[in-house]
């Protein structure tokens, strides 16, 4: 008797084991898993923290909604600890063993750079969070694409606005490295090409986090310009004004500060933001006031307590539109979402982003604006908001994407 | 002609702002390797902890914040220096630099870490003291208050160091145990006392370089590697254990680079390391060093 319980026992247990097996391999394959690399530790860690957090509330809503063809998201967090090396080892894991159906992130423009190439080489689609202009050009692929703002964008709209104002002389300031270059070159650029009577007497390059920047504040000042482009990012941009400021910088010049409308920014400035200056932001929790930016300011502040900042929005933005492909392409298939990808529109809390099929890179307007105390927030906000669409030139030209086609 | 004399002086000022913070930071060092013959690669981390606590009383908002800092978070490092030191790296003296040269590069780690933990991810900022605010104006030239501030308590506090050294019990064991520590030990001395005192002194005075250079520049995990960086040449170019050298090490630092990028802009950095190279290979000992690293 007591074997024969035993037995019936055993039975069961491998009925069990077989229906919860079997059950949570239906689940897995009805799930869609999205591979991040963010950074989760050092310096720009906060960037990582907001990426997680926007990729998370995408997830969830998409779930919520019932999922995309019947199958859940899922994101797969990992750090990218800003090292090539490592990126890309951690995005072979992640495609490899994890099966990922696409591959959002790194940051840091080398490493993005080079996880592009691996998931190019394993056929994964990937959105770097890089803004660096060489992702659209030089190293774009069928793999590779990018919902956020591309440096150029956002500069080359600053160069709209200087235009508009009128202002001829400038000084520029950005750091030593392709992606501080780039900005800065970018503006310079189109702003010449609009106004041939520009002239830039002084251009500045500190190196990458330097701390110090009275020696070059000293030497803006010499120069006497009627305006100043810092495309100095993150802490840089924080120290650098603070010492403008000690100097009477904001007195003296009209200052544009390409990432100086980012949230983190910002708040982290307070009152000694340099109000009345201009500056921009590739997302804006209090423009446009659309209906989906309210829900998605609204439900980030429920989730986490802050306000989203600009990474916040990109990432969030970036896992809907991927969804949106799937969707457009009738079938969980990785080659047949980036065949629907190219002209993907998704109406984001930034307003209507289109996937441009020739370059790969979001489609949407740019936003500059000037800083300015807040009686509803807590903290500098921008107001006076210019919106640049993207056909006012704030895009590079369409044939510079012919190598995505690669 | 007149511009150019405030610029260049303003150019001066600035380099002299830039030494007085490097100079905390190097005395310490410099007086660390003198004495304990450790190089403390966390010292660093004690100017970072100062910055992050002058934040933290910075959210008080009450004018007085910057004082009650100034006063109370140099001390709480100095106790958390003596701490370090008499639980972690006295075990370490006895054997190879090696030992306590990975011990104090792990407490770098675990102190940026610990940072983010405690303070979170978030941009920090501390604004200038209500104080210091504004700029002296004389003619042509304008000049930030607060530099100043930084440029008058460097000196002071080199007074005030040489004092302890030259004028005190304390400053004659130290010397003491900088030039023979086991004699010290065998005259009935608790060398030990000594070295966590000098320990400590080094963790106060490098916490105070963080707290002035807080409001000029940005909080953030791994500001202590960088300035380590440059402390350390500083040090190679004074002389070890030489703080009259970290002064004059600071300064030259401090001009270099305020002029240098006059000079030539994108190298301004090199002319650093082009000062270094000589000094290790002519005098290694450094410009007023009496043992070679």
């Amino acid at each position: 008797m007591s074997g024969f319980r035993k037995k019936a026992f055993f039975a069961g247990a491998i009925i069990l084991a077989v229906g919860l097996l079997s059950v949570s391999t239906s689940f897995a394959a009805k799930t869609i898993k999205i591979g991040v690399l963010s950074p989760l530790t050092g310096l720009y860690s906060i960037v990582g923290k907001r990426t997680s957090q926007g990729i998370n509330m995408a997830v969830k809503e998409i779930n919520d909604a019932g999922g995309v063809l019947g199958h859940k998201f899922e994101a797969l967090i990992r750090d990218s600890e800003t090292n090539p090396a490592s990126s890309v080892r951690t995005a072979r894991r992640l495609i490899l063993r994890d099966k990922v159906f696409a591959l959002l992130g790194p940051l840091h423009g080398g490493a993005a750079i080079a996880v592009l190439q691996e998931s190019k080489k394993l056929k994964t689609m990937n959105f770097p969070w890089a803004a660096t202009e060489e992702i659209n050009t030089k190293f774009c692929s069928r793999y590779t694409w990018r919902v956020g703002s591309s440096a150029q964008q956002t500069s080359r709209a600053g160069a709209v606005i200087a235009h508009r104002l009128g202002l001829k002389k400038w000084a520029t300031i950005s750091s030593d490295f392709s992606y501080g270059r780039s900005v800065v070159r970018q503006f310079w650029n189109y702003l010449k090409e609009r106004d041939p009577g520009a002239e830039r007497p002084y251009a500045a390059w500190p190196k990458l986090g330097e701390n110090d920047y009275s020696a070059y504040i000293n030497k803006m000042q010499k120069a006497k310009p009627d305006a100043i482009y810092v495309g100095l990012f993150g802490a840089d941009l924080i120290k650098f004004m603070k010492q403008a400021r000690s100097f009477g910088m904001y007195e003296k010049v009209k200052i544009f500060t390409d990432f100086g409308g980012n949230h983190v920014v910002l708040k982290a400035l307070g009152d000694q933001a340099p109000f009345g200056h201009w500056a921009s932001s590739r997302y804006l929790h209090n423009y446009p006031v659309s209906a989906a930016n309210k829900r998605f300011v609204d439900n980030f502040r429920k989730a986490y307590n802050v306000y989203p900042d600009m990474t916040a929005g990109e990432a969030y933005s970036t896992v809907h539109v991927i969804a949106e492909s799937i969707r457009r392409a009738g079938a969980v298939d990785k080659e047949k979402a980036i065949d629907a990808m190219g002209g993907v529109a998704f109406n984001s809390p930034e307003g209507w982003i289109i996937m441009r099929p020739s370059d790969h890179q979001g489609w949407q307007s740019s936003f500059w604006g000037v800083i300015s105390k807040s009686k509803k927030y807590p903290f500098p906000v921008l107001s006076n908001i210019q919106v640049i669409s993207p056909v006012e030139g704030s895009h590079p030209d369409e044939n510079t994407g012919q190598g995505c086609r690669k | 002609m007149e511009l150019d004399v405030s610029f260049w002086l303003t150019q001066f000022l600035n380099g002299l702002a830039n030494a007085m913070v490097l100079f905390l930071i190097a005395s310490g060092l410099t007086i660390l390797l003198g004495v304990l013959g450790v190089l403390n690669l966390a010292h660093g981390s004690f100017y970072m902890l100062g910055a992050f606590l002058i934040f933290s009383s910075s959210i008080i908002k009450n004018p007085s914040w910057f004082w009650v800092g100034l006063l109370f978070a140099p001390l709480v490092v100095a106790g958390f220096g003596t701490i370090i030191e008499a639980f972690c790296l006295r075990p370490l003296y006895g054997r190879e630099r090696l030992y306590t040269l990975l011990l104090t590069y792990g407490f770098t780690l675990i102190l940026d870490d610990l940072v983010l933990l405690i303070w979170g991810r978030d941009y920090k900022s501390v604004p200038i003291p209500a104080l210091f605010e504004g700029r002296l104006t004389i003619g042509d030239f304008s000049y930030p208050v607060y530099f100043l501030f930084i440029i008058a308590v460097g000196p002071l506090l080199g007074v005030f160091l040489w004092f302890i050294l030259n004028r005190t019990n304390f400053g004659k064991l130290i010397r003491a145990a900088a030039t023979d520590s086991e004699m010290l030990d065998a005259l009935g001395v608790n060398v030990n006392r000594v070295f966590t005192g000098v320990f400590a002194l080094g963790a106060w005075l490098a916490s105070l370089g963080g707290i002035l250079a807080a409001p000029m520049r940005s909080v953030e995990p791994g500001m202590g590697v960088e300035i380590i960086i440059e402390s350390f040449i500083v040090v190679i170019i004074g002389g070890m254990g030489s703080y009259l050298g970290a002064f004059v090490g600071a300064v030259l630092i401090g001009m270099l680079k305020a002029f240098g990028i006059e000079i030539l802009e994108n190298f301004a950095m090199i002319f650093i390391y082009a000062l270094v190279l000589p000094i290790l290979i002519l005098r290694p000992r450094g410009l007023f060093g009496e043992t070679t690293i």
